[in-house]
């Protein structure tokens, strides 16, 4: 149990890195606004070749992987309440290390929906499991 | 904002779709019996030679390139809480579609994410250029 609990806090925070250093790459790269084929091709050449992409990509593959071993371990009801706590955490490391401001609104947002998804949760933890 | 939400959803869209046929493709595979040599190769070669496997892979790629777009447009602490919207999709089709029984509690938590979501997707900016 404690083994599950910890990998499955691995898988979170990793997915949680892994977004905010794709985030760190992307910012670099400026918004796509270009939808010409060829800037496109370009665009996505100068994505998969910044090292924040790249990290952030290989990390969220690495957290598939984990999530994989979790599933075959853990029931997904019970696996499944953990993207609530993901939402929280992307907040926290948006904040602290991308220095994205959170006002009030999004705050707002971000609560309500995680605690949403916590309820749905929840409610598939009836009966039929 | 229309546009990133747009996109929001198009990954969700992909990455269910992606998900669903992984899954019937591992279906059709079976479990991995055993970790002897032989039977992994029959493995990965069973899972390389299922339609439904390249399907389900075309999606996630699909998800990937989508998912990097909105990146490049938000802030990811706007983009990451957005992908709930999966949840009201699958809770809405779940009770329309297959006629599942969806109580109390799951139409509360469906009606919170909806809420939430709304509020969020006002609070979209464009992502400002890290240092």
């Amino acid at each position: 149990m404690i083994l599950v609990t910890a990998v499955l806090w691995t898988s979170v925070f990793c997915s949680a890195l892994g977004n905010i250093l794709t985030r760190r790459g992307m910012s670099r790269l400026g918004p796509l606004e270009d939808f010409k084929p060829v800037a496109l091709l370009r665009y996505a050449l100068a994505a998969v070749s910044n090292p924040f992409v790249l990290a952030g990509v290989a990390i969220n593959f690495l957290q598939f992987l984990i999530w994989l071993v979790v599933l075959s371990w853990a029931e997904v009801s019970w696996a499944l309440p953990m993207n609530a706590v993901e939402y929280v955490a992307v907040a926290f490391l948006a904040w602290r290390w991308l220095g994205e401001k959170l006002e009030p609104r999004r705050l707002a947002g971000i609560g309500l929906v995680s605690v949403g998804v916590l309820l749905i949760m929840l409610s598939w933890r009836g009966p039929s499991g | 904002m229309i546009r990133a939400s747009l996109f929001v959803l198009l990954s969700v869209l992909c990455g269910a779709a992606g998900n669903l046929c992984l899954k019937e493709g591992m279906n059709g595979v079976g479990e991995l019996a055993s970790a002897a040599p032989l039977a992994l190769v029959e493995f990965f070669a069973d899972a390389a030679l299922n339609p439904w496997i390249w399907l389900g892979i075309l999606f996630e790629i699909a998800y990937s390139l989508l998912w990097l777009a909105v990146l490049s447009w938000s802030e990811v602490s706007w983009a990451v809480p957005m992908n709930a919207v999966e949840y009201v999709l699958v809770g809405v089709a779940a009770s329309f579609f297959l006629g599942e029984p969806v109580g109390a509690l799951r139409w509360t938590g469906i009606a919170l994410v909806s809420v939430g979501l709304y509020l969020l997707a006002g609070s979209w900016k464009p992502g400002t250029q890290a240092a």
